[in-house]
């Protein structure tokens, strides 16, 4: 039904002249860093990619995966709508980023792609609407539904692509909406949803203990279906992924600082589709960075001429300004948090790292990045004692120099250089 | 088992500022005096704060008392503290009652005693410092806040009369020095001059707050030392505030 065109050379835009490296791999194109009104990085990708409407009607029918979009432009009044692929059948697979892994990119963006969004404008706090609902009978599905759109015209704009959200396909305006078959919610979803005593976080985090995969979680979470019945709203789906990162991981966090420290140094690399994952886990109380590296050629320094390296960090106490890397950050944390729980069992000082290299060009969302270091923790570590040894064996599995890689660190940086007070101790309470 | 404070704000910051580097905290309430005592699970920063019984408007323990509380609990209520209320803070068994009063408007907060608190045993540092240098809180503000950006890591050093703060970073390196000659430093008591010791900025700034609404700053160092900011409150009140040496 559609296809993809690659058009070269398109761009008018001197991009060289308007993007630093840096300030790119910092904004992602959400925060316009470079003084600009758009982002030119997303109009040079949207304009090499086209999606050309091959057939369509107005009334399109499908089965959601279940999916569904909650635009952050306007907000509060923000663009809300099912999403659907124009087939019907088993499509859970294209809404469900844990196995998304191991797939192609091209297969994934096949199907992402061919999803129809129709969106209406609705207020954040209207949930209480008819349309709201048929969209969370539609989001809180466990499998996926058949859906009816009925399109007001035949207005498609460009894909969704964003540092956040898994890419989307094209949009129209929606005039009505049928679910046609019966949704099915599961026992934990249906109790928190029916739950208007019960806070959002606490909602997160049962539903998380319940297993109930995490993007599920926070497609639940954007379409305002959880919190206590005042305080439910609709969340866009960006900011809602990186809300249920933070929640989860947060709640993790708190148990692992209870745990003994790791006993070991413990280092894990992967490498996966033009990215290498580093993670080195140190003996010490919970302490994280996320350090990414982006490549001449790849999403956020296209033009650039020198690797843009960025990163953020957080102390034992966590970290109350949202992080510098946007929401990698919380992904990742997410990743590790629940490696030292349920697998470990230690707390540790944390660090890992991304290098993402040329040809690794399009945004696709955090998902890569949670899916990516859980895969990470899956491999078995190498051992080590020291960290000058860990320094030795990453020469050369690393693109950018060690030395390089511990300047921008804070955490290898200032490692076992801080004695403690109980040196200095003459008795406790 | 009550007290009430004449600076609320005061009490603002300095839980604000021990929220960001530990979870729990420890309330002493003895028959003359209050502590609040925590220290950062890394144990690398310490905090007590001393509140005689004078510098309360009102204080009445019946006996003493130990209480364990989430400091981020804790600074999210007094975070609504203006620049002239009173905090009453009342105690019972399973629950806090703090009340913030300008004398006009009276606003009662309620947070239940979570006996589930994990807490870090709290050591008691007592520490010889052979150099002591005092200085405005305003002037220690300032300095901190112009430097804290450039580096992670804050060199100290100094002699009789000066005392020398540094820092080094990617961005460069920044210098600030605050001397007895110039009015700077309202004194110096320096036994071991020529000493230099490092710490991370980054538990410094943290004080920045408490520090601007002191009175006076008794800094005191010496090689290999913690670093211990003695604040001084206009109600009488102390803070002392330790971080622990970098080994270079």
């Amino acid at each position: 039904m559609l296809t993809l065109n690659t058009r070269v050379n398109v761009s008018n835009i001197r991009l060289e002249e308007l993007i630093r490296g840096e300030i790119c791999s910092l904004c992602r194109g959400s925060r316009y860093l470079c003084g600009l009104t758009y982002c030119p990085l997303l109009v040079e990708f949207y304009s090499r990619v086209s999606v050309k409407l091959v057939k369509f009607s107005d009334l399109i029918e499908g089965s959601s995966p279940p999916s569904v979009f909650v635009g952050r432009v306007g907000y509060p009044k923000v663009n809300v709508g099912p999403s659907l692929p124009p087939q019907v059948g088993d499509t859970k697979e294209y809404e469900l980023p844990e196995v998304w892994i191991g797939k192609s990119l091209e297969d994934i963006l096949v199907k992402r792609l061919s999803m129809v969004v129709g969106v209406t404008q609705v207020k954040v706090r209207d949930v209480g609407t008819n349309y709201v609902a048929k969209i969370q009978e539609l989001a809180l599905s466990e499998k996926p539904v058949d859906v009816e759109v009925l399109l007001d015209k035949k207005y498609f704009r460009k894909p969704l692509f964003g540092e956040e959200v898994p890419p989307f396909g094209p949009r129209a305006l929606l005039r009505d909406v049928r679910v046609v078959s019966n949704p099915y919610f599961g026992r934990p979803v249906e109790k928190v949803f029916g739950d208007t005593d019960l806070k959002a976080v606490e909602a997160v985090l049962l539903l998380y203990k319940e297993g109930v995969p995490v993007s599920r979680i926070q497609r639940i979470f954007s379409v305002g279906a959880l919190g206590k019945f005042t305080d439910r709203r609709l969340v866009p789906t960006r900011w809602s992924i990186t809300a249920v990162d933070d929640i989860i991981s947060r709640s993790l966090i708190k148990k692992v600082r209870g745990l003994p420290e790791l006993g070991e140094i413990l280092v894990y690399v992967r490498e996966y589709m033009k990215n290498l994952f580093v993670a080195v886990l140190l003996p010490g109380v919970w302490s994280y960075e996320w350090v990414e590296a982006w490549f001449p050629g790849s999403t956020w320094n296209p033009s650039g001429i020198r690797v843009a390296i960025g990163g953020d960090h957080e102390g034992p106490s966590g970290k109350s300004e949202y992080a510098l890397t946007g929401g990698c950050y919380y992904a990742a944390r997410l990743g590790v948090a629940e490696h030292l729980l349920h697998r470990l069992g230690r707390q540790a000082t944390v660090f890992l790292y991304r290098e993402i290299y040329e040809g690794f060009n399009i945004p696709i969302g955090v998902w890569f990045v949670r899916e990516n270091i859980r895969k990470l923790f899956e491999s078995r570590p190498a051992r080590f004692s020291d960290l000058n040894e860990v320094l030795g064996f990453l020469k050369g599995r690393t693109r950018v120099s060690v030395e390089e890689i511990v300047r921008y660190s804070y955490i290898l940086r200032n490692y076992g250089r801080v004695r403690t007070l109980d040196s200095f101790c003459r008795k406790s309470t | 088992m009550s007290f009430t404070a004449p600076d609320a704000r005061v009490w603002s910051y300095v839980i604000e500022a021990t929220g960001k580097f530990s979870e729990s905290g420890v309330f002493v309430l003895k028959p003359d005096s209050l502590y609040v005592r925590a220290i950062d699970p890394s144990r690398t920063a310490m905090i007590e704060f001393y509140i005689p019984k004078e510098a309360f408007e009102s204080y009445e323990p019946v006996a003493e008392k130990t209480v364990y509380l989430s400091m981020e609990d804790l600074s999210k209520i007094l975070k609504s503290a203006g620049r002239s209320d009173k905090l009453t803070m009342s105690f019972s068994e399973d629950s806090i009652r703090i009340e913030f009063s300008d004398g006009v408007v009276t606003r009662m907060f309620k947070i239940p005693l979570r006996l589930e608190i994990a807490h870090e045993e709290i050591p008691s540092l007592e520490i010889e410092y052979p150099n002591k240098y005092v200085v405005s809180g305003d002037v220690l503000h300032e300095a901190l806040a112009s430097i804290e950006k450039v580096g992670d890591v804050l060199k100290v050093s100094g002699d009789e009369s000066t005392l020398k703060l540094e820092s080094v970073g990617d961005l460069g390196e920044a210098e600030v020095i605050l001397s007895l000659e110039r009015g700077v430093l309202r004194e110096a008591d320096v036994k071991n001059p020529g000493f230099e010791v490092s710490y991370s900025i980054d538990y410094l700034s943290y004080m920045k707050k408490p520090i601007k609404s002191s009175d006076e700053v008794v800094v005191m160092v010496g090689s290999d030392l913690p670093i211990c900011l003695e604040l001084r409150f206009p109600s009488g009140s102390k803070l002392s505030y330790y971080v622990a040496p970098r080994t270079e």
